[in-house]
């Protein structure tokens, strides 16, 4: 496993990509935080929220990293120069898992001290540091890991663009599809399902920010459930395949 | 005698298609193994089976003594390197460093890499990208790629595809110092069969999806019949001649043939010139092991 790390963080690491969607976070932020600074005249503008902005669009930006990272290791075959060595595909799967979490976590990671950096010397914070925002903090990495597990999985198993451009927009496609959820008349079944699937995890996080989520525990299990099942679907799926 | 790889009745289907059907294998250690069979035969299925790349059906292999059905093998596979058919690149990278990532995955040393460029003849590509390198480029990397972790065992699928014969030379010359001076058993799989046998110190010869023949080099050499190659204006009245005689032939083209029955010369060349069938030129040969091979498969007619 450690050797399958090794080789995975060099081929992320020295490729361009990553720097490259590292700065357009980076950069959002710095231009986001500016543009608010500049055109805020009453300077009542706060920079709490603005640790949430990104919470949505974070998946599509880690897909493009690390989901086209997985692809390309397909398309040019070099996954086969790992299995032929004699590394388990469950180790190839999991490796492929633990540096697309690194990149999640690098790049969340990279927002949130833009944010705070740039957002306590332009606007101040109200809320933050808090109990509620530190809670919602870790609710929004949460949805980038198991956004990520499924983007790892889509990868993996599909093992073309395909699966990079599904894991590219299936956020934006649950919710096109979320005025389904009225045709739900029960509120108690509609908040159970806005607490289990991700995509609408991002809402309660960046615009709740400020309280702790009702449905904290549900969130937690359904992520939790989300990840363990794509990985171990995704692992048995790749253990079964026959590579080109 | 030891082998390093062995299959057992391996079976392989995709979908309703069988690649492989009862497929009985034997690589004697020390050996460099080559693999004659027509596009499809299924060489390139074992290849992927042995690798690990595909999973068998049904059946079973040994490699290095271990079954693939024992946690063993994957420690076994590290003494592999292999080539399956496109070699597998990181075009963004140099040589030396798609080297690297090879070392990083084998948890190794970079040190030897040097000399693996030079020994593969990609020494002085600096940092030139894979993406730009040339197809014998690219089949040379690819064999370099194999070689990083100083295999006990190479599988080498269509090695030479793209190479000028200049580099088909040198990747001859590249496979039997392997072979010879590092003891490296070495299993081929080529349709460019005259290369084959000037190589190959065994033969397995497979035919859709079946073993059909194993025997060495000098079984080969030893079964192999002389012949008399004929160029002749029309070899259906050669072959008229031929049934004549009740001479043992085989046809290639409307003016190529081999006789294989030993026979004099001059009464056949009047029979021919009393149906109107002119020699245009003679040579006595050793069946080739293309001929052997289409002799086996029943590829051409035989009388």
């Amino acid at each position: 496993m450690r050797e399958l790390l090794a080789e995975g963080y060099r081929r992320l690491f020295k490729g361009k990509r990553f720097y490259i969607v590292l700065s357009v976070i980076v950069g959002f932020a710095v231009l986001v935080l500016s543009f608010v600074k500049v055109f805020d005249s009453d300077h009542t503008a706060r920079a709490d929220g603005m640790l949430f902005m990104m919470t949505g669009t974070l998946p599509l930006l880690i897909s493009i990293a690390a989901g086209l990272l997985i692809v390309q290791d397909y398309r040019n075959n070099t996954v086969r120069n790992k299995i032929i060595i004699g590394h388990s595909r469950t180790n190839i799967y999991l490796a492929n898992l633990i540096v697309s979490v690194t990149v999640a976590v690098i790049y969340q990671l990279a927002f949130w001290l833009t944010v705070l950096a740039l957002g306590y010397i332009l606007l101040q914070f109200e809320f933050f540091p808090c109990a509620e925002v530190f809670a919602n903090m870790g609710i929004a990495i949460l949805i980038q890991l198991t956004f990520t597990s499924i983007i790892v999985f889509f990868c993996n198993t599909m093992k073309n663009v395909g699966g990079f451009v599904i894991s590219l927009i299936m956020h934006e496609v649950v919710l096109m599809m979320s005025p389904i959820m009225l045709l739900i008349r029960s509120e108690k079944v509609q908040d159970f399902i806005g607490n289990c699937l991700p995509s609408f995890q991002v809402s309660l996080v960046e615009y709740n920010y400020m309280k702790f989520p009702d449905g904290l525990p549900v969130i937690l299990i359904a992520d939790a459930l989300i990840i363990v099942v794509t990985t171990i679907g995704g692992i048995l799926l790749f253990n079964k395949s026959d590579l080109k | 005698m030891e082998y390093v790889l062995q299959t057992q009745q391996l079976c392989k289907k995709y979908g309703k298609f069988n690649a492989l059907t009862d497929f009985t294998i034997n690589v004697p250690k020390g050996s460099i193994y080559g693999m004659v069979g027509r596009n499809g035969a299924g060489k390139t299925t074992l290849i992927r089976i042995v690798t690990g790349l595909n999973n068998p059906s049904s059946g079973e292999f040994t490699l290095f003594g271990t079954k693939n059905t024992d946690a063993d093998i994957l420690a076994k596979r590290r003494k592999i390197g292999a080539v399956v058919e496109t070699p597998s690149l990181h075009p963004e990278m140099s040589a030396k460093d798609n080297l690297i990532q090879q070392t990083k995955a084998l948890g190794i040393s970079d040190e030897k890499l040097d000399e693996i460029l030079k020994l593969v003849g990609l020494g002085n590509t600096g940092n030139k990208k894979a993406k730009n390198f040339s197809l014998g480029m690219r089949q040379r990397l690819g064999i370099a790629f194999s070689l990083v972790g100083d295999p006990e065992f190479l599988v080498l699928d269509e090695p030479i595809n793209g190479l000028d014969p200049q580099g088909i030379m040198e990747v001859r010359e590249m496979i039997l110092k392997l072979n010879r001076e590092k003891g490296i058993t070495i299993l081929i799989s080529s349709h460019i069969l005259d290369e084959l046998s000037r190589l190959a110190t065994h033969y397995g010869f497979i035919e859709r999806g079946h073993v059909i023949k194993e025997m060495s080099a000098e079984e080969l050499e030893h079964v192999s019949r002389r012949s008399i190659h004929l160029n002749v204006n029309d070899t259906k009245l050669l072959a008229e001649v031929l049934d004549g005689m009740k001479a043992e032939y085989r046809i290639y083209s409307p003016n190529e043939a081999d006789i294989f029955t030993p026979m004099q010369v001059t009464p056949l060349v009047l029979a021919l010139n009393e149906k109107n069938c002119f020699v245009n030129s003679m040579t006595e040969s050793h069946e080739s092991l293309e001929n052997y091979f289409m002799g086996l498969v029943g590829g051409v007619r035989n009388a």
